[in-house]
């Protein structure tokens, strides 16, 4: 794999459910701008993951929509 | 009130208010504010109630709520809002250039999430923004997703990608600029004696 070819599998790795891949992981080990691509990628990855952590409901909204569907 | 038999509010009640809570966030991510996302939700709850009669399959209730929903937030959303548009930045170009830098990284790790995530998301345009709620909320397969958004799998896929894409420069562009900024203030900060 080259730098190209990485940077393709690195916009469609999730599409095609192939997080890891032989041929990617020996690229990332000799070329150490692409391994830091990769880690920038993974990391707005994980920052996205973290940016939909479902919230709690407020119990108040939970009260009102009660009140307004059964009283 | 609608229902006169308690059987049917129950049935109601034990169908629907599981999802309450998915309902919930998917309404803040697309409104970007928990004000309107509670509105939207209450209207979303009364209309399910109204029509609940039309749910002919119960194990789609929730893909049947989502619709719901979505109605609801896109007419409000049309009366309110500009049309964004996808900006057409390569995103991996994008981020080889702008986030050079151990810095970069180190910035990208201490994020806040959510804040970050939500104003990017808001910079979307809405079928991209939906996309990556369902996906990322709920981790909805891509079959759910089509079957939600009544578009072909394939669509969901290539839209997915050019979505998180567009979310991932959106997100890099905000740290960048966060991170000007607070050379900036670096910068003009008195030197300490």
């Amino acid at each position: 794999m080259n730098c190209k070819e990485l940077k393709y599998w690195l916009r469609t790795r999730d599409m095609f459910s192939c997080e890891t891949d032989p041929d990617a992981d020996g690229h990332l080990e000799s070329c150490p701008s692409c391994r830091r691509l990769f880690r920038l990628d993974t990391c707005l990855e994980e920052t996205i993951q973290s940016g939909f952590i479902q919230k709690e409901i407020p119990e108040p909204l939970i009260i009102r929509i009660d009140e307004r569907l059964f009283s | 009130m609608i229902f006169t038999h308690e059987s049917s509010k129950d049935e109601f009640k034990q169908l629907t208010y599981p999802h309450m809570k998915l309902m919930y966030n998917v309404a803040l991510r697309y409104c970007g504010n928990a004000f309107d996302a509670e509105d939207i939700l209450q209207e979303t709850y009364l209309m399910a109630f109204k029509n609940f009669g039309q749910l002919r399959e119960k194990s789609k209730c929730k893909s049947w709520l989502l619709k719901i929903l979505r109605n609801n937030f896109l007419k409000s959303y049309h009366k309110k809002k500009t049309m964004q548009k996808l900006n057409e930045t390569d995103y991996i170009d994008f981020l080889e250039e702008s986030m050079s830098g151990e810095e970069a990284d180190n910035q990208l790790f201490s994020a806040d999430g959510r804040q970050f995530v939500q104003i990017a998301l808001d910079q979307l345009p809405f079928k991209y923004k939906e996309i990556l709620t369902l996906y990322y909320l709920e981790e909805l397969l891509y079959k759910d997703i089509a079957d939600t958004l009544e578009i072909p799998i394939g669509t969901v896929m290539s839209r997915l990608t050019r979505a998180r894409e567009g979310l991932k420069t959106a997100l890099s562009k905000q740290l960048s600029e966060k991170r000007k900024t607070s050379a900036m203030d670096h910068k003009g900060s008195p030197i300490p004696a």
